[in-house]
């Protein structure tokens, strides 16, 4: 056991004393989390609408009023037509609308993009416009067909009561809407998972150079059995993924306030998450061939698959088919449902021991194949 | 010159037969894009299915949803509707994800106009499909208030006595009366440009990746040196020439790089570019400031580890201020300020310029900026990248 403790130990001094691992490993992950939660965080939250209103009338004035007021919806002055127009092509406002007035008649000109929700907002600007204009269009129309001033046709119009009218209600079914809390904690989840893996992913580096330099098989000249040399290997690999996965949660909960919610049920598929990265690592360090190949390699392989197992878009929101590849061919799906589960729904730990179990299953493996070819390598 | 060139020309084949150069060029970034573009086809289509809810018997919201509002819905490509005889069908369907809004009509308000009630409506919206559940409400709102004016308009006449026949059962022709007396209107703009979703990966990979591929050629100069053949090749010829020949390596790496990547995105995924000879300028641009990075990193670095380490650090921050994963544009007045400092901002933005309808000039302004990078960066970059060339 002196052996594999030494062997780890070294494997951490070399860590810590190169300084560039304390960004990858602590700041860089950090300034991802912040990065997406206040880039996505943000506008998965809240629509907003660039507005163009160099003359306000009464009119604009309340459809602008009338727009603000709804759950959502921030509106942006914006000074010209053309700055609008940058403005939503650069994805900075959902949708953005312009004002002009012609004789008595306001037009608002829609702007928008390729954002589907700007799209979308379409619609409830029309509702938002005939709502405003429904009391000044009744004026209008009767002073068009019965002669009157606009004075008298606005107070037979106002002194009307009692008419029948039809009425709106809206109501939410199905589960809680997803808050932007969620969302940002669910963002956090994703860089936990793409981090653990990719950092041990990493580690690969630092065992093929210790084979192409001899360091291993000058160990294994050592009174050191071949089996306490992968001990050592793998549990350094592990001690890195898991200090990955430590350093996201616990500097999200302290600078970004992320609530975990189930500690013990993210620490379970973390241990578990940080077998696979070492298992995978293993195999990458053990069959490499260069350093240069091995990092290319490492970060082809954690980047795509992070991509496919929804670190970078969550899983809820990927095509059904994408699901069934996502759970099929990678460890990070199973890791973010688990976390979807926790962060979103407030499952807790018994509810993600399936995830734990096929995350401890396929590191078990991947470690059993990696530790045998390089034990055969050692010999 | 020819001294550059037969360095070059040497450099960039070790280069291009070492594996590691071609998969970070161009398999990495590739992956990756075919990765984000297959999971993004989730994201919500600007058409929301939604389902509507007839009431037992017809009313004039009923009327007023299916003669103009609907088809004016699917005309736009805005809705598709399917219709539900009953509500428990049209839950199960919300339910299961099938639609994302149930517009439902009930019997309602009776109308002293006419024999037909006016009807109510009632939006019922799952909380995860926001999209739909606008539409559907916006649809409501709207064609409750169309009809209201209406309604309003007949009792200010029927108290006047100037009105229509009360029981005029063309009541809906009403609305052309309103119609024809707008005070507020909305009409549709021209779009705006952007980047679609496909696109937007595409051109972020590519830039994101082009910061590691560049590196391919600079830093073999500290690999030359720590391996001797600096020292020897330097016996040849002049320091300067082997600077500009490993600038030269990474300058062609990154084009070759960005423009296969651009190239199968565009023929493959379907990514739209715009104007040609725009991005072909915003290329050369985008390289040559990527280039100018590297060559200052190199420069101040003092091993091939420390610079590839520096590189990959600089490429990092660069690509994620830069937009490359994710856009910074909403990322309030520090993300917005910061991203525009980066290259990769000024890349995409000569793009959207480009898709906004204008021709190759609209790319010139990022493309100066791009060169203005180039320079800042570049300048230093070179003075202190030549005192790496030495044995």
């Amino acid at each position: 056991m002196n052996a594999v403790a030494a062997i780890v130990r070294a494997n951490l001094r070399r860590l810590v004393n190169d300084r560039g691992n304390i960004f990858f490993l602590i700041i860089l992950p950090l300034l991802i989390v912040f990065a997406l939660g206040s880039a996505i965080g943000s506008s998965e939250s809240d629509v907003v609408i660039g507005v163009v209103d160099p003359a306000p009338s009464k009119l604009s004035a309340t459809v602008g009023r009338t727009l603000a007021a709804s759950e959502g919806i921030t509106l942006e002055n914006v000074s010209d037509a053309g700055s609008l127009r940058r403005r939503v092509s650069r994805g900075e406002f959902n949708a953005g609308y312009v004002v002009s007035a012609s004789g008595a008649v306001t037009t608002i000109t829609w702007v928008s993009g390729l954002d589907t929700r700007g799209i979308a907002m379409q619609g409830s600007m029309q509702s938002v416009v005939q709502t405003v204009a429904a009391h000044e269009q009744v004026i209008g129309a009767l002073d068009a067909s019965a002669g009157l001033t606009r004075q008298r046709a606005t107070a037979v119009v106002d002194g009307l009561t009692g008419v029948p009218a039809v009425r709106v209600s809206s109501t939410t079914v199905g589960g809680d809407e997803t808050s932007a809390e969620s969302i940002r904690a669910v963002l956090a989840g994703g860089e936990l998972t793409l981090f653990m893996f990719l950092s041990a992913l990493f580690g690969s580096q630092a065992l093929l150079m210790s084979r192409l330099l001899g360091v291993t098989r000058r160990t294994s000249a050592a009174p050191v059995s071949v089996r306490s040399i992968v001990i050592g290997e793998a549990v350094s690999r592990y001690i890195v993924a898991m200090l990955q996965g430590l350093i996201i949660i616990v500097g999200t909960m302290v600078l970004f306030g992320v609530d975990w919610h189930s500690p013990l049920a993210v620490l379970a598929l973390s241990a578990a998450m940080a077998l696979v990265g070492t298992g995978a690592a293993m195999l990458l360090g053990t069959f490499g061939r260069s350093e240069q190949q091995v990092g290319a390699l490492a970060l082809l392989v954690g980047l795509v698959f992070a991509a496919l197992g929804g670190s970078m878009q969550p899983l809820e929101f990927f095509p059904q088919g994408m699901r069934q590849v996502a759970f099929a061919i990678t460890p990070h799906a199973w890791m973010n449902d688990g976390l979807w589960k926790i962060l979103v729904d407030g499952a807790g730990l018994r509810d993600v021991l399936p995830a734990v179990g096929v995350l401890t299953g396929v590191g078990v493996v991947l470690l059993a194949i990696a530790s045998r070819a390089l034990a055969r390598r050692l010999v | 010159m020819r001294a550059v060139f037969d360095i070059f020309r040497r450099d960039l084949r070790a280069r291009l037969r070492d594996r590691s150069a071609v998969l970070i060029g161009v398999v990495a970034p590739l992956a990756l894009i075919i990765a984000l573009s297959l999971i993004a086809g989730g994201t919500s289509p600007s058409t929301r299915p939604l389902g509507y809810v007839p009431a037992p018997s017809t009313t004039v919201t009923d009327q007023m949803l299916t003669s103009a509002v609907f088809p004016a819905l699917v005309a736009q490509k805005t809705a598709e509707i399917t219709t539900f005889t009953d509500m428990a069908a049209a839950a199960r369907a919300l339910d299961d994800g099938a639609i994302d809004a149930i517009i439902q009509v009930r019997a309602g308000t009776p109308d002293p106009n006419g024999p037909v009630p006016l009807g109510s409506i009632e939006v019922s919206h799952d909380p995860s499909a926001s999209v739909g559940g606008a539409i559907a409400d916006g649809v409501a709102k709207a064609t409750a208030s169309q009809i209201n004016s209406t309604v309003t308009l007949l009792a200010a006449e029927r108290r006047l006595g100037t009105g229509p026949d009360a029981a005029d059962p063309q009541r809906l022709a009403l609305t052309r009366i309103l119609a024809q007396t707008p005070v507020i209107q909305l009409e549709d703009g021209p779009a705006a440009g952007g980047l679609s979703t496909k696109t937007q990966i595409a051109v972020g990979m590519a830039t994101f990746f082009l910061f590691f591929t560049v590196q391919f050629g600079l830093l073999g100069l500290l690999q030359e040196r720590r391996e001797g053949t600096l020292a020897r090749l330097l016996a040849a010829v002049t320091p300067r020439q082997v600077l500009m020949a490993k600038l030269l390596v990474s300058f062609v790496l990154g084009i070759i790089s960005m423009s296969v990547l651009l190239l199968v995105a565009r023929l493959f995924l379907g990514a739209h570019f715009g104007s040609l000879i725009g991005v072909a300028i915003l290329v050369v641009c985008g390289v040559a400031a990527a280039t100018a990075t590297v060559a200052l990193v190199v420069g101040l670095a003092r091993t091939p580890e420390q610079a590839g380490l520096a590189q990959s650090m600089v490429a990092l921050v660069l690509g994620i201020l830069g937009g490359a994963f994710f856009s910074m544009a909403r990322a309030g007045a520090f993300g917005r300020i910061a991203t525009t400092f980066t290259p990769h901002y000024w890349f995409s933005e000569g793009l959207i310029r480009l898709t906004d309808g204008g021709s190759w000039t609209a790319a010139l302004q990022p493309a100066a900026i791009l060169l203005l990078f180039t320079a800042v960066v570049g300048v230093p970059g070179v003075l202190v990248a030549r005192r790496s060339v030495r044995p």
